[in-house]
């Protein structure tokens, strides 16, 4: 476990070098100016307050989403591509732990991204409700589990494919997984009357993390109650899909000739 | 047969690419035995490389078995005991010389409480103990090398293995090394190393085969190697080298 | 010499007079004609019922906007707006909006100041403004039902009076009420959606008028139907796009967040996946020891 640790260690100290973070201080500033671009007046000042939140939590999701496609697709490629991974590879480390250590650097950095855009938020929320809204950063914490998912099959795909092609995996996995049930029952079967279309979309669904569970921007926005015992529940079934990510990570990696 | 350090029972490897499939390796039988320095020649294509990555468990052969030190090739084991050093050294480059050298340390599974003081050794070892804190990309080829060798050293490894060592450096640095290699030898190191410079072979080598085609030549002591029996004289490597490898049918890029 | 040249060009002058005060009265009167203020319809959703007449009581829905886009009022199916076709009750422009309207026939209507409010502001509307409305007939006649949240039942009194057939019903047959997993992945949302693709015949369910209301497919939105704020909402959108808002509705509804046992559902799919992770493992455990895998 401490050869994993200190590998992460190393590959975080280099996408951080890669310096894949100036793009989240991008983000930060415009989160941060967020409340000048809304003309509060014409909404209502409650309302300003929760499209203000609501955007700037959309704009988290989706933004860490792509940061984690991003750097989870381009780790294992970048080390094979220089050939560093030759001495790593020949000591006596299995597979699966190279593979956790990409991994395990790629959601550090992820957290400390998602945790400086939650701060940011805050800070740029509390300039237009006077109080600290820590609730917002729950929202955020889902939406990096919900990152995490992604990235960790970007991962897993990388060690077979381009990032690129790992990259679109990503893609996939996001969009589909977070398609809600309802949209399939609704517009597929009841307003188009697509059979087909519907039942692809549901086995799709059903090999597919099911992401939806991760937005909660609604209950935080509009302040609605729920059980919390529901975090530990999708944090729980995050850290099992990376897991399982990783385990089948471990076993195409192992077929594969260096 | 316990006291070898290397043995390979009619290893095979084919590569199959789109385009078309290479037999890299043919069935190598080869036995190393502790305590030497082992050279390895052979034309470029001839499966050097593939050898060396199939030594240190980095590819499954098609067929046949590998042993180290009497551990399956390729298992943890085995790489426990090898240190390795490949052709191309793009380290990260960005890393301080010590810091990189006590992650290498924790992988190979080094404990916590020897770290420090195995890295400090190794780096010692090679000369650069003066240099620990200094970061890599500032280290000149010659030296990047020696930290490559010190890296190789830091799991307590007993057989070592380098792929090209001294490719690409100035007489001087190649003299040092190899001096370095001789040294280690001496403290009961087993090392493998492949090379183009016949003549560096030649001088530090217990025992050398060539390689060629996929098919290893020969193989054994450098003296009884070189003993030509049709004319009863002592060739040079080189001379060895250009008889056994005929002009070749396809290379192979391992 | 004297007259005729005189005359004839006093009688040109004479006719030109002649036709342009034609022409002009011609103008005036057409400006006269046309220039009456009328309402004009645009239909969107043609109808099928039997076909208002003056005099009848129309049960409608409608969003009154602006010109400026600025949203003035609304009534919707869950409290649709009743009157008296030709009675004073309403503008003139709204009684003729409505005029010849099939039920279920959806119209957008623009109706003039002149027969809207006039010169006179009232309210939030502007003095001489033109008022935009969107409007559906419901139903004929008087709200056969109370639409009471609570006790929404799946029958459509309406469509009834309407002759129309209860084509919108097959689904009610199945009892789904208390009805579950039709979605076996346990990984979806907190409520269950018993939606029975298989007794879909394709008929136009995206617009479900007032009595309609209550066939849920299944999910229990009485909670729904008692949340003010909730309602509010939902009052508040357009009215052009009615399956989006159905949609919403049950989206925003059956979130998994939302049930008071969502985690437990979703723990049922942490350990799906947790068995699908233990067989992956034993898999490559197996496949190292043979050889098939690199360590």
């Amino acid at each position: 476990m401490r050869a994993v640790l200190s590998l992460a260690r190393l590959y975080f100290l280099g996408a951080m070098r890669r310096q894949a973070h100036l793009a989240t201080l991008f983000l930060a500033v415009i989160l941060l100016m967020l409340p000048s671009y809304i003309n509060a007046f014409s909404l209502g000042l409650d309302a300003f307050e929760r499209v203000a939140k609501d955007f700037g939590l959309t704009l988290i999701g989706y933004f860490g989403v792509g940061m984690g496609i991003v750097l989870a697709s381009s780790s294992i490629p970048k080390d094979l591509e220089t050939r560093s991974l030759y001495p790593i590879l020949a000591r006596p480390i299995n597979r699966w732990q190279y593979i956790l250590s990409h991994f395990l650097a790629t959601a550090a950095l992820l957290f400390l991204s998602f945790l400086f855009l939650g701060l940011a938020l805050m800070v740029s929320i509390s300039a237009l409700t006077r109080t600290v809204e820590a609730s917002l950063l729950i929202a955020v914490f889902s939406s990096y589990l919900q990152a995490l998912i992604v990235a960790s099959f970007c991962t897993a795909f990388s060690t077979v494919a381009s990032p690129a092609l790992a990259g679109t995996v990503g893609v996939f996995v996001f969009l589909i997984g977070s398609l809600p049930g309802a949209f399939i029952r609704f517009f597929l079967v009841e307003d188009r009357n697509n059979q087909f279309a519907a039942g692809a979309a549901t086995m799709l669904k059903s090999i597919v993390p099911n992401l939806s569970i991760y937005s909660l921007k609604d209950p935080i926005v509009h302040e609605l109650p729920f059980n919390h015992l529901y975090l530990v529940a999708i944090t729980l079934y995050a850290l099992v899909w990376v897991a399982c990510a990783i385990a089948g990570a471990g076993i195409m990696f192992g077929r594969r000739d260096l | 047969m316990s006291s070898l350090a290397v043995e390979f029972k009619d290893v095979r490897k084919t590569y199959r690419t789109k385009s078309r499939t290479v037999e890299a390796l043919k069935g190598i039988n080869l036995r190393i035995p502790e305590n030497q320095i082992y050279g390895f020649a052979g034309p470029n294509g001839a499966g050097k490389s593939t050898s060396i990555k199939i030594l240190v468990g980095l590819l499954r052969p098609d067929h046949g078995e590998v042993r180290i030190f009497n551990h399956p090739g390729g298992s943890n084991q085995a790489k426990r005991l090898i240190g390795f050093l490949p052709e191309v050294t793009l380290y990260h480059e960005f890393m301080g010389a010590l810091e990189l050298l006590r992650i290498h340390a924790d992988i190979a599974g080094v404990p916590k409480s020897e770290r420090d003081d195995r890295c400090h050794a190794a780096l010692a070892k090679v000369g650069l103990d003066d240099r620990a804190k200094s970061r890599l990309k500032e280290f000149s080829k010659g030296m990047k090398q020696r930290f490559g060798i010190a890296q190789a050293l830091v799991g307590d490894p007993k057989l070592l293995v380098f792929d090209e060592l001294t490719s690409g450096l100035d007489p001087r640095a190649q003299a040092s090394l190899l001096e370095l290699l001789v040294d280690l030898k001496s403290q009961g190191m087993t090392v493998f190393f492949s090379s183009h410079h016949l003549r560096e072979i030649e001088k530090i080598c217990d025992s050398v085969t060539i390689l060629h085609n996929g098919v290893l030549q020969c193989a054994g002591p450098l003296d009884s190697v070189l003993e030509d029996e049709e004319s009863g004289t002592r060739l040079t490597l080189e001379e060895l080298f250009n008889k056994v490898t005929m002009p070749e049918k396809e290379e192979v890029k391992a | 010499m004297g007259c005729l040249r005189h005359c004839r060009g006093r009688n040109h002058v004479w006719k030109k007079r002649f036709v342009r005060r034609v022409v002009l009265l011609i103008l005036l009167l057409s400006v006269a004609v046309w220039g009456e203020p009328t309402v004009e319809i645009e239909v969107l959703k043609e109808g099928r019922g039997p076909q208002l007449q003056v005099g009848q009581e129309a049960q409608v829905g409608y969003s009154l906007t602006l010109e400026s886009g600025k949203i003035i009022d609304q009534a919707t199916a869950i409290k649709p707006f009743a009157f008296e076709v030709g009675s004073n009750t309403v503008i003139r422009g709204f009684s003729q909006a409505v005029t010849g309207m099939k039920v279920g026939e959806r119209r957008r209507v623009v109706v003039p100041p002149e027969l809207g409010y006039g010169d006179k502001a009232a309210g939030p509307i502007p003095a001489n403004s033109k008022l935009l409305f969107q409007i559906e007939l419901y139903g004929i006649g008087p709200a056969e039902h109370d639409h009471d949240a609570a006790g929404h039942d799946g029958h459509d009194h309406e469509h009834e009076t309407a002759g129309h057939e209860g084509h919108d019903h097959e689904q009610e047959a199945a009892g789904h009420e208390g009805h579950d997993h039709d979605d076996e992945t346990a990984e979806h949302e907190g409520h269950d959606h018993s939606y029975e693709p298989a007794g879909h015949e394709g008929h136009d369910h995206s617009y479900e008028p007032a009595g309609h209301e209550g066939h849920n497919h299944g999910v229990d939105l009485t909670e729904a139907f008692q949340d003010e704020d909730f309602l509010a909402k939902r009052n508040a959108r357009d009215i052009t796009r009615p399956a989006m808002y159905e949609y919403l509705l049950r989206e925003f509804y059956t979130k998994p967040w939302r049930a008071k046992d969502g985690y437990k559902k979703v723990g049922l799919s942490t350990l799906h996946v947790f068995g699908v992770l233990i067989l992956l493992i034993a898999f490559s455990v197996a496949a190292t020891r043979k050889g098939y895998l690199s360590k």
